[in-house]
């Protein structure tokens, strides 16, 4: 069979078990929807369903192909045999509303179509979400992965891509996105029509679908259209309860805000609106409120604790990556997690937050995506607040755009889209020819030919119908090879490494095209261990050139002592090593010395094996609750104490405390330092110790920091030069 | 209008099920902010490539260095200065090191010539030696903090032996009180890669 019919085959299936599992479920809870309502419920919860239990199998190491097939069939008979009773349909829309949305969008549909079916060559597409999707089905399920924080976040979409994964791969999971965004556009539409104002509906789904970072993000292997889908499902229905309120809507809207989580944290700010809408109206009868609110975030917790459980057993976090201080562990640094929150509020190039709106709205490179210019009148949406439907909205979408600034990216807008689309049109709505401006005026300015006469050249954005490469008319390598540097990469590691090695990486590989390991040095506690080790040779300040020297007067038995910050520092607390002396000669360390730390007790080791590369490090602010100590079980004579770290250390605030075998304690602050020079061979030692720790490849972009050095100085690195891609480098390590 | 007899059944279930959940959240909770605080005995000792080692003299050595003495032979004061900064040559330090390779090494010398032996002196040549090969040969015009790197031929060094290294001042402050003499203020010297 062509590759193309399996991508229908693995999309197809994965749609209609969704499908079906929703019908069993609509089917249970004889909501209060109509006819076309309830396709776009049945997909929505039938896909929360189907990726819990894809999370079941993962979980119980299940992800064979047959056993996924059965599970399909299986939900797809479930489904069929549901009787649905005469079910009403919504009220007609007019004729020439209808061809005119129609015209509009069917293009579009083409476009992101095709994007989706073409060979999937998006950056996170190709790099996590199907990396990770690839990975857990060659597995056979999660394995204790705990060196990629992107398989901490929920991944309630990519259980989705990964049930289609044996049968369609890349494309078919990039196919399943796109059913979201059709799901997307087509609930918008039903909102306007239940809610008696149908031409804004269906204006707004048409803008929604056409608009450039909702159809580029809806045609890849993306999460961020199936998170507004999905919040866009749980505000219908929200809107439904409020006019019929049965427990049985809320334990559906509940599901919809546990799934959401699933796909996306950022998306658990539609179980918050959902709470608070259902408190706000039941707050007249305090015990209803509390029943509602109990049942609602109990059908979610369903949909949100198997991923905190899971994160919980793996990396010992339950919200990791984020909440480190809280759940401190090995896995994802508490100075990672600021970093990269600071970064994803403040994107490289976005001075101040005024930038935010030309970015977003036309220019699209610096925040990875543009919504077109008409969004720039979406200030007129506040016009709608004088209408009910307007307002539940606009309330709405202030929820769900809440969490956009702690990720500016445009595409973290996609939540709040839909809403203020509804709201805009809303406003206009009784000026027919407005709206039907709006929209063509929209989506002329979203097709790309048009797009591309006022975006950046490198805004992320749908550039054509690509229907020989969807149809694999043109091969799926050929398309890559010509189009996709990423995959070059990827197959370059495929094709010079053994199997089962691991590479060091500094940046994003297109990890679903690769079989091998990818260790990616930003992404885990593990990854910025090697990367700085692999710095220290590069780099003065990382070398613990330093030894802080602490004085015990009269050298006595010592059977306790710990170094720890004297104040708080922005700077992190780091030891290379600790020695302990009597005399001028150093104790030799032996068993029976007991060591620890907080952080990181599991890195104590480090800065005791006498070597200068590794490190004991609170990769955090430097803090008086951190500290490294030494239990000495018999007591030793010790008049030094000396700690080797780098010149960024915040030394001078260090402070030692001691106990002898009398008891009798004391404390000192640092005495003087010494100059330990210049450590020779670093590079070969530093490439010796990565090997050690298990990576046999290290993949270096001529961009990356120190790629010369690497280049002109294998030998010393102790390196080979194996291929070479573009600006990429893979060396082994000899 | 579908769905309008909806059943209110199944309240005790939904006030079990979120009891569940808030068990099972908490324990969640719990058990990942544990903090785990048990003494480990020390690794196994390990040595670096060429990591510093105090068994035996180092390829480079500063002068706060406690072992700083034990690298030199001659034509430097054993009284360090600066709180332990540097210590005052004369006329023609001597120093020995030793290297665990020898290719792709760089001689490194960090010094200054302070002002008040610099405008009695004026301007000092310094050459530098690495094992009886004249490595360089630098005329200093400024007082104040200076720095020499030059590469070293590997054929020069050896990692069997010693490898002495000298520095031959043309001229020194002499103090006029009591005749004694003051070359560089030195700071650290050696070889890096």
């Amino acid at each position: 069979m062509p590759q193309a019919a399996y991508i229908l085959l693995g999309w197809l299936f994965t749609v209609a078990a969704s499908f079906s599992l929703g019908r069993v479920v609509l089917g249970r809870f004889n909501l209060p929807l109509y006819r076309e309502e309830r396709w776009a419920y049945a997909f929505l919860l039938g896909s929360a369903c189907l990726s819990m239990g894809v999370f079941a199998l993962a979980a119980a190491q299940l992800l064979y192909k047959g056993v996924l097939l059965g599970a399909g069939i299986a939900a797809i008979v479930s489904g069929a045999r549901v009787r649905s009773g005469a079910c009403p349909a919504l009220p007609a829309l007019e004729a020439r509303w209808k061809w005119f949305t129609a015209l509009t969008v069917a293009p579009f549909v083409l476009l992101t179509f095709t994007t989706a079916m073409a060979p999937e060559m998006s950056a996170d597409g190709s790099g996590y979400h199907l990396g990770l999707v690839a990975k857990y089905y060659r597995e056979r399920g999660f394995s204790f992965l705990t060196t990629n924080m992107y398989a901490n976040l929920s991944q309630g979409v990519e259980m989705l891509f990964l049930f289609a994964w044996p049968w369609g791969k890349h494309s078919a999971g990039a196919l399943v996105h796109w059913t979201f965004l059709c799901t997307l556009g087509w609930l918008v539409v039903c909102h306007g029509r239940r809610f008696g104002h149908p031409v804004a509906g269906l204006a707004a789904g048409a803008m929604v679908f056409v608009t450039p970072v909702v159809s580029m993000d809806g045609s890849v292997a993306y999460n961020d259209v199936a998170a507004g889908a999905v919040l866009f499902g749980l505000f219908h229905l929200i809107r439904v309860w409020e006019t019929r309120p049965h427990n049985r809507i809320l334990v559906a809207a509940g599901m919809l805000a546990g799934f959401g989580y699933g796909i996306k944290y950022t998306a658990g700010a539609g179980l918050v609106y959902a709470v608070s809408m259902v408190a706000w109206r039941l707050r007249a009868g305090r015990r209803w409120a509390l029943r509602g609110t109990v049942i609602l975030t109990a059908a979610a917790a369903v949909f949100i604790l198997p991923w905190m459980v899971k994160n919980a057993i793996i990396v010992s976090n339950p919200l990791s990556p984020f909440a480190n201080r809280w759940f401190p562990n090995e896995y994802v640094h508490v100075s990672f997690e600021e970093d990269y929150r600071s970064h994803m509020r403040r994107y490289p190039g976005i001075e101040s937050l005024a930038q935010v709106p030309i970015e977003a709205a036309i220019r699209g490179t610096k925040l990875c995506g543009l919504t077109g210019p008409l969004f720039l009148l979406a200030p007129l949406a506040l016009l709608a607040w004088r209408s009910r439907p307007g307002r539940a909205a606009l309330v709405a979408a202030a929820f769900f755009g809440a969490a956009y600034f702690s990720n500016i990216g445009t595409r973290f807008l996609i939540p709040a889209l839909p809403l203020v689309a509804f709201a805009l049109l809303l406003a206009v709505e009784r000026w027919r020819l407005v709206v039907a401006l709006l929209v063509t005026a929209h989506a002329i300015a979203s097709w790309p030919d048009v797009l591309a006469l006022y975006c950046d050249e490198n805004a992320w954005r749908l550039e054509r119908i690509w229907w020989r490469q969807a149809l694999r008319i043109e091969t799926e390598d050929g398309y890559l090879m010509r189009r996709h540097p990423g995959y070059l990469v990827a197959r370059m590691i495929e094709t010079l490494t053994r199997p089962g090695a691991k590479v060091l990486s500094w940046s994003q590989v297109s990890e679903a095209y690769t079989t091998r390991e990818v260790i990616v040095a930003y992404q885990s506690a593990f990854g910025e261990t090697i990367g700085k080790i692999l710095w220290t040779p590069l780099i003065r300040e990382l070398q613990p050139v330093r030894q802080f020297r602490f004085e015990i007067p009269g050298g006595p038995r010592i059977r306790w002592l710990r170094v720890r910050p004297g104040e708080r520092s922005a700077k992190p607390f780091e030891v290379s090593e600790l020695r302990l002396y009597r005399a001028g000669r150093e104790r030799e360390r032996d068993a029976s010395w007991g060591i620890r730390s907080w952080p990181h007790p599991a890195r104590v080791g480090d800065a005791f094996d006498n070597h200068p590369l590794t490190f004991w490090r609170s990769w955090d602010g430097s803090d008086p609750g951190q500290s490294i100590e030494v239990k000495l079980v018999r007591a030793e004579e010790v008049d030094l104490v000396g700690v080797e770290s780098t010149t960024e250390a915040p030394w001078e605030k260090l402070r030692l405390e001691w106990e002898d075998e009398a008891g009798r304690r004391g404390e000192a602050g640092v005495a003087g330092e010494v100059d330990l020079g210049h450590p020779l061979g670093l590079r070969r030692a530093a490439t010796a110790l990565v090997k050690e720790m298990g990576i046999d490849y290290l993949l270096i972009d001529a961009e990356n920091f120190g790629a010369e050095d690497y280049l002109a100085n294998r030998g010393k690195w102790g390196i080979e030069l194996i291929g070479e891609r573009n600006s990429v480098r893979l060396y082994a390590i000899r | 209008m579908p769905g309008t007899s909806l059943s209110e059944r199944g309240a005790g279930r939904e006030a079990g099920a979120a009891a569940c959940t808030v068990l099972v959240l908490a324990s969640t909770l719990a058990v990942s902010g544990c903090r785990q605080t048990d003494y480990h005995a020390p690794p196994a000792q390990r040595r670096a490539m060429a990591g510093p080692d105090y068994t035996k003299l180092k390829h480079f050595i500063a002068m706060s260095d406690p072992l700083a003495m034990d690298h030199v032979l001659g034509g430097v004061k054993p009284e360090p200065q600066g709180g332990g900064a540097w210590r005052w040559t004369l006329e023609r330090p001597r120093f020995k090191f030793v290297l665990p390779e020898t290719n792709g090494l760089t001689f490194t010398a960090e010094f200054a010539l302070p002002e008040v032996t610099f405008k009695e002196t004026g301007p000092v040549t310094v050459t530098y030696w690495i094992n009886q090969h004249e490595l360089d040969r630098v005329r200093y015009e400024t007082a104040g903090g200076h720095r020499f790197e030059k590469a070293v031929p590997a054929a020069w060094l050896r990692t069997d032996q010693d490898t002495v290294v000298g520095l031959d001042l043309d001229k020194v402050w002499t103090s006029p009180a009591d005749g004694e003499r003051f070359g560089l203020a030195l700071t650290r010297l050696g070889f890096r890669d």
